[in-house]
């Protein structure tokens, strides 16, 4: 709280410089910086970790910088960033970036220190709500609840212009993640998940063969197994991960702004990471049946890789810009020791496209529009398999698909105001508490007031 | 028919989708040490959006942008942005840390006088501004 006051300290009293872009006083040391603060409510349950079915102001962020240019072609400068989105952040002190950058020449500048990850379009200025025209990103790219996992990392890169309107940027080192990701807590519910089927179907087939054993009829001895199969399931249990440590991590992407389409803009991106993350998983006492358990083990699960491949398209007309991006996270854990068994989790992969459009009509106000598609399995994208299980499931889970309308209003060059809706269709990242029989139709606004310099 | 006169006025829209009309009210200066006469578009583009840092000798660009009605001239006819488009674009580059703002002056005059004491530099002012120690660069 004490560091969250600093900053904002230090913001407020820029600002007090005056009606100044930027604050050059010390020597050639450039300070810019960012705050705002959002409200957002919704219309059934919360979303994304925030009270939001209350409306909550636990949404804002702000963040500092400097930067200087102590030789010709050499920048040194750093960020610092807070945020509160709920449970997320929470108004803590990171350090975003910093970095040295040397450019070399046009085709190679080469940087060393914590940079960003370039990943979509938009990930590296997802803070940063003056640069954009919705107040929230499409979550089908830009997973909030990610953003540990994508912010950012530690390590050196490359980057520069090629010919023919390509330009490319790597970067190597270690990257970030904490135990709240989303990703890890999607993983851990995706091994419960296959945990729960592989034990429901090996106990009843070992209850059904000790039965049929035993003289019972044969339909009598299917019955049984099947009973004691879901006892077997719902015993299974995979807690989210107690840490998550971040390995090494890669980064790249390439864009082309072809000359022959003033405004065209594609781009690759591709993030690979490990992470090494520690789980309690439990399953049933079923020595009876032949099946080792009986207790809850805490053990290692390594996540040999998370690669997030984007792929995006951006069109720019005067003050048209239209936008399409499609996401794919791929998950590989390796062999999981349960009870001394290796257990193969196997891979997973989760997908997401999203499509948006905005236009400024005038200086001052600009309005948007975004679909964004998010879909948590690519191997049950209907939530069938999900919704199968016991438990309160529901097969909406597995997806957020996001109507957004959405506008801005520029009432200086500094302070911005947003105002928009999302029609939401899913229940991924949703508490809907006990309810048995969860409206997966609902509805979120939100509105933000800005100042950046 | 019907069909045809709906196909003919779709692609001629097109057309006048895709056409930039360019209405050149803005001169490229440069500082004399430049040993480039002209720049193509996509050159020009790059300087200005701060990816490409570096003449043809490897000697370092300054440009500068002009705080006066040429800027929107010089955006809409060069850049293809509008100025909001290109404050956010250096926003983005600011809070990113690939680039600190753009120095921007007020006037002609201020721009010809610090691109002829600049080393490397470039920036643009109207066609009737009076030039002095610096010279003009085409763009293709």
């Amino acid at each position: 709280m004490k560091k969250t006051i600093i900053l904002l300290f230090m913001c407020l009293s820029l600002v007090s410089v005056g009606a100044v872009s930027a604050y050059e006083g010390l020597g050639n040391v450039e300070i810019h910086g960012f705050i705002s603060q959002g409200y957002i409510q919704s219309t059934d349950y919360d979303y994304s970790g925030i009270k939001t079915e209350d409306g909550s102001f636990e949404f804002n962020e702000m963040g500092i910088n400097f930067s200087t240019t102590p030789a010709d072609g050499l920048r040194l400068g750093a960020q610092f960033f807070a945020r509160d989105m709920g449970e997320l952040g929470n108004d803590n002190i990171e350090l975003d970036w910093a970095y040295g950058d040397y450019r070399v020449n046009n085709y190679l500048g080469i940087r060393a220190g914590k940079v960003k990850i370039a990943l979509g379009l938009y990930n590296e200025t997802r803070d940063v709500d003056a640069v954009r025209t919705s107040i929230m990103l499409p979550n089908a790219i830009y997973v909030e609840q990610n953003r540990d996992v994508y912010a950012g990392l530690k390590g050196v890169g490359a980057y520069g212009e090629l010919p023919g309107g390509f330009s490319y940027q790597l970067a190597y080192g270690v990257g970030g993640v904490s135990a709240e990701s989303n990703l890890l807590i999607d993983m851990a519910t995706i091994m419960e998940d296959r945990l729960k089927t592989g034990i429901q179907s090996a106990a009843a087939a070992a209850y059904e063969a000790g039965a049929l054993q035993l003289g019972l009829p044969a339909a009598i001895a299917a019955a049984y197994g099947q009973q004691q199969g879901e006892l077997a399931a719902a015993e299974v249990s995979v807690e989210s991960p107690s840490s998550a440590t971040p390995l090494n991590t890669q980064n790249a992407s390439l864009q082309w702004a072809p000359r022959f389409v003033d405004g065209l803009r594609l781009s690759g991106t591709w993030l690979f990471t490990e992470i090494e993350t520690t789980m309690n998983i439990s399953t049933p006492n079923l020595t009876l049946a032949g099946v080792n358990g009986g207790n809850t083990v805490t053990t290692a699960v390594n996540i040999d890789n998370v690669s997030s491949i984007v792929g995006s398209v951006e069109y720019t007309r005067g003050d048209t810009i239209l936008s399409a991006e499609y996401n794919m996270i791929r998950v590989d854990i390796g062999n999981v020791l349960i009870n001394g068994n290796p257990t193969d989790i196997a891979t997973t992969e989760v997908i997401g496209w999203a499509v948006s459009a905005s236009h400024r009509f005038t200086y001052w106000f600009e309005l948007g529009a975004y679909y964004s598609d998010w879909n948590t399995n690519v191997r049950d994208r209907h939530g069938k398999d999900f919704e199968a299980l016991q438990g309160n499931r529901h097969r909406e889970e597995r997806w957020m698909r996001d109507t957004c309308l959405t506008t801005r209003f520029d009432l200086n060059e500094n302070w911005i105001f947003k105002l928009e809706g999302h029609y939401m269709n899913g229940l991924d990242d949703v508490d809907f508490g006990n309810d048995p029989d969860p409206d997966p139709h609902w509805y979120l606004f939100a509105s933000k007031l800005s100042y950046s310099f | 028919m019907k069909k045809i006169l709906i196909f003919m006025l779709f692609f001629v829209s097109l057309g006048g989708f895709f056409v930039t009309p360019t209405f050149a009210k803005v001169l490229i200066i440069a500082n004399n040490s430049v040993s480039q006469e002209s720049l193509n578009k996509e050159d020009l583009q790059n300087i200005f959006l701060g990816k490409m840092a570096k003449w043809s000798d490897n000697t370092s660009i300054y440009f500068v942008t002009s705080e006066n009605e040429v800027h929107e001239d010089f955006l809409k006819t060069y850049i293809n942005r509008s100025s909001s488009q290109f404050r956010n674009y250096w926003r983005k580059m600011v809070f990113t840390g690939k680039g600190q703002k753009p120095k921007a002056l007020n006037s002609d005059e201020e721009i010809i006088q610090f691109v002829s004491e600049t080393t490397g530099a470039i920036g643009y002012v109207s066609t009737d501004a009076a030039l002095k120690n610096v010279k003009t660069i085409t763009v293709n």
